[in-house]
């Protein structure tokens, strides 16, 4: 399942690349070959660690030992598969359920895994416990929920889908074991405005979305004691919020310069910076690097799409793959167990 | 020879491309719908004549696309994503390599003055003017590169006007290459193209599973058939057409927008899965597409499938953020129930309508008037027997 393959990132492209760590990401030549893959960045050499059957983005585990991602079920649907950044110690986990919707996205502590299952637009937050293997719906039946991620080890934001058909849009929850609440204290309106795509920073300090509340598109940061904001305020679309994991700053994706192109942007200054835009190609897909000095994306900028790595300048863009597959969904793994 | 005679042996010339078929089931719909006079007798044979002269200049020195079918220097337009313009007016080429651009229309030619300018993945780009004194017709474009020439025959249709009121043909899920019933599913799709030239329509889409398995010589049976149309043709794929880059190979970029008059389309791929999945560049393409139709009378959405768990930037962007007046698909291999009129998404004035045309593996179609007024679709059409 493993193979080798020596990178020719390290003379291709402009620019300085951090010299160690560790990029997970998915790379094939359509969804249907799309498999996980691990740079290692100190040496260039790159591993094909998943299966290799309509791989989704894979997440780490806190600590780094881990990595996690929905592929296609040994049998029929879909699951969550977990592997080792060198691609020993598979582990195929047991579900309820047929179909898995990821990504699978790992508690704080790295004890517990959340994804969807369902059909449709109905779907159920479901944890599974690591240590036990044990899973259990999260969120109560009262409303579909969609796009888990943690807030601590004992909560998760969500989108709950509401309303009824033809009438429907989305709102942020808080999910516990015990049921599913508006998270009213995230947003500045509920039922009206359609959210998406919650993420926090490492530690639950800050939890940020995106929301068409204000026209088109925007993204809004919720600092714990502070308040919400809309950080981003563009008349074109901003949306994919990253928190950083420090939570300093929030990279996100926006249309501003034509195209879609990163930018980051402090939750309390709301100062908006360039990280890679760009009017004729596209790039997306932020993924910070464990000490927040770099971000990982994904590039069409020779046409096809590719892992590159930026300072927070914009200034030295460097591709780290030239193969010729599509590369998408970076993640960094995180340092302190590397 | 006057402007609608040329239009009409450019008509007459693709029926001629496809001789299994015939050519007599296309003329009477040429008739009615530019006007033309009779075609029988010596002037029928001159102008069959004139056609077959149009088909081997074309043809001597370069087919369209290379000789498996696929795109060669000229991406777009070609005969699955035409350009349609007023003569003056400008389209765009997306070509593989900077080439000398003709327009050319039974012997006589046009030449373009593109300016290239490069596109990410090695592709160049030209705005081309179409001459102001052109006549109205569909028109070949040729393209001169340094070291070889190609031709789309049904890649440019220069049109007189574009009417506020107009009919559009829907046709989705032709499945070439299937044995799903007693006759072929080349024999039913050349029947139904038939009776899709008989109708008024302006053009027609084609929403996906074009093919059974995505092979090539599938693609390549589709084409043929294809161009036996006599009208424009818009085509996306399907889940069942993805095999490779195939479609890609065959038809160019897997999503696009194009205007009729005031109205905006939004033609998309939705293959298996493939807008499901927020991950890759097409949410973006979409989004920008969408944007590029915001200011249109209608705004129209043509795929192949729809899920209300599909991409949700994808959702976001067509049904919430920016909704679509109307959304029109297949792959159900039915027609959409009272219950479902609409996407699941409330929108201002009103969640996205839908409408699902039937299979045309299994004979069906459907029209759609669009005015002033609003979109209507047309009762489904079992136009074509297939047992």
């Amino acid at each position: 399942m493993i193979a080798t393959f020596l990178l020719l990132a390290a003379t291709s492209g402009l620019g300085t690349a951090p010299s160690s760590g560790q990029i997970a990401f998915l790379a094939g030549v359509e969804q249907e070959d799309r498999c996980v893959h691990v740079l290692d960045l100190a040496n260039g050499s790159l591993l094909r660690v998943g299966q290799g059957k309509r791989d989704g983005a894979p997440n780490w585990s806190p600590d780094g030992a881990w990595l996690a991602y929905v592929t296609d079920a040994p049998d029929k649907g879909t699951g969550v598969r977990l592997v080792h950044a060198d691609g020993t110690g598979e582990q195929i986990l047991r579900h309820s359920a047929e179909n898995v919707m990821g990504p699978a996205r790992w508690s704080p502590n790295g004890t517990k895994l959340a994804y969807t299952s369902g059909e449709g637009l109905i779907q159920r937050v479901m944890v599974y416990d690591i240590e036990s293997g044990e899973e259990t719906a999260w969120g109560g039946d009262t409303v579909p929920l969609l796009h888990p991620v943690w807030a601590d080890d004992s909560r998760i934001v969500a989108v709950g889908v509401v309303g009824l058909p033809g009438e429907q849009t989305t709102d942020l929850y808080w999910v516990t074991p015990k049921g599913a609440n508006p998270a009213a204290d995230l947003l500045a309106s509920t039922g009206i405005y359609a959210e998406w795509a919650p993420a926090t920073d490492a530690e639950g300090r800050a939890v940020a979305y995106e929301s068409n509340d204000g026209g088109d598109r925007e993204v809004f940061v919720h600092v714990m004691k502070l308040g919400t904001v809309d950080v981003s305020n563009h008349r074109t679309p901003d949306w994919n919020p990253v928190v950083s994991p420090d939570g300093e700053w929030v990279a996100f994706e926006s249309f501003r310069k034509g195209r879609r192109g990163i930018f980051r942007v402090n939750p309390v200054r709301v100062l908006v910076y360039e990280v890679a835009a760009s009017t004729d190609w596209n790039d997306w897909a932020p993924a910070w690097s464990p000490d927040g000095s770099w971000v990982a994306f994904i590039s069409n900028r020779t046409g096809t799409p590719k892992l590159h790595v930026t300072d927070l300048t914009g200034e030295n863009v460097k591709a780290l793959t030239d193969h010729r597959l599509q590369d998408l969904a970076p993640a960094w793994r995180p340092e302190s167990k590397q | 020879m006057n402007a609608r005679g040329v239009f009409r042996f450019l008509k007459v010339s693709n029926n001629v491309g496809l001789c299994s078929a015939g050519v007599s089931p296309a003329i009477p719909a040429m008739q009615s719908r530019w006007g033309a006079t009779a075609l029988h007798g010596p002037r029928f044979v001159l102008e069959v004549l004139c056609v077959c002269a149009f088909i081997f200049a074309a043809s001597t020195s370069a087919c369209a696309r290379d000789a498996a079918g696929l795109l060669d220097i000229v991406i777009t337009p070609n005969d699955g994503m035409p350009a349609m313009a007023l003569p003056g007016a400008e389209f765009e080429v997306l070509a593989t390599a900077p080439a000398a651009l003709v327009l050319e229309a039974n012997g006589a030619t046009h030449a373009l003055l593109p300016e290239w300018s490069d596109v990410p993945g090695g592709r160049m780009r030209a705005r081309c003017a179409i001459p102001a004194d052109i006549t109205p017709g569909l028109y070949a474009l040729r393209a001169r590169g340094a070291d070889r020439e190609d031709v789309n025959l049904r890649s440019v249709y220069v049109r007189e006007a574009f009417p506020e009121s107009y009919t559009v043909a829907h046709i989705t899920d032709t499945h070439i290459g299937s044995n799903r019933n007693t006759r072929t599913s080349e024999d039913i799709f050349t029947e139904l193209i038939q009776k899709v030239n008989a109708t008024p329509a302006a053009f027609v889409l084609v929403t996906g599973d074009l093919t059974e398995s995505g092979e090539p010589e599938q693609f390549k049976q589709f084409i043929d058939i294809l161009n036996t149309c006599t009208l424009p043709t818009f085509v996306c794929s399907g889940n069942h057409d993805r095999k490779e880059l195939n479609y890609e190979r065959t038809f160019g970029p897997d999503s696009y927008v194009f205007w009729f008059g005031k109205d905006g389309y939004l033609v998309f791929d939705t293959k298996d899965f493939y807008v499901a999945d927020d991950l890759g560049s097409q949410a973006a393409d979409i989004q920008l597409q969408r944007r590029a139709i915001k200011g249109a009378r209608w705004s129209i959405g043509a795929s192949h499938r729809y899920e209300a768990d599909m991409g949700m930037h994808t959702q976001l962007a067509l049904f919430i953020d920016d909704p679509l007046d109307w959304f029109i698909f297949g792959h159900w291999h039915r027609e959409n129930t009272a219950q479902e009129k609409s996407v699941p998404w409330n929108a201002p004035g009103g969640a996205t309508r839908i409408t699902v045309t039937p299979a045309a593996i299994n004979g069906a179609m459907r029209l759609f008037e669009i005015g002033p007024a609003g979109i209507v679709p047309g009762e489904v059409q079992k136009a074509v027997e297939v047992k």
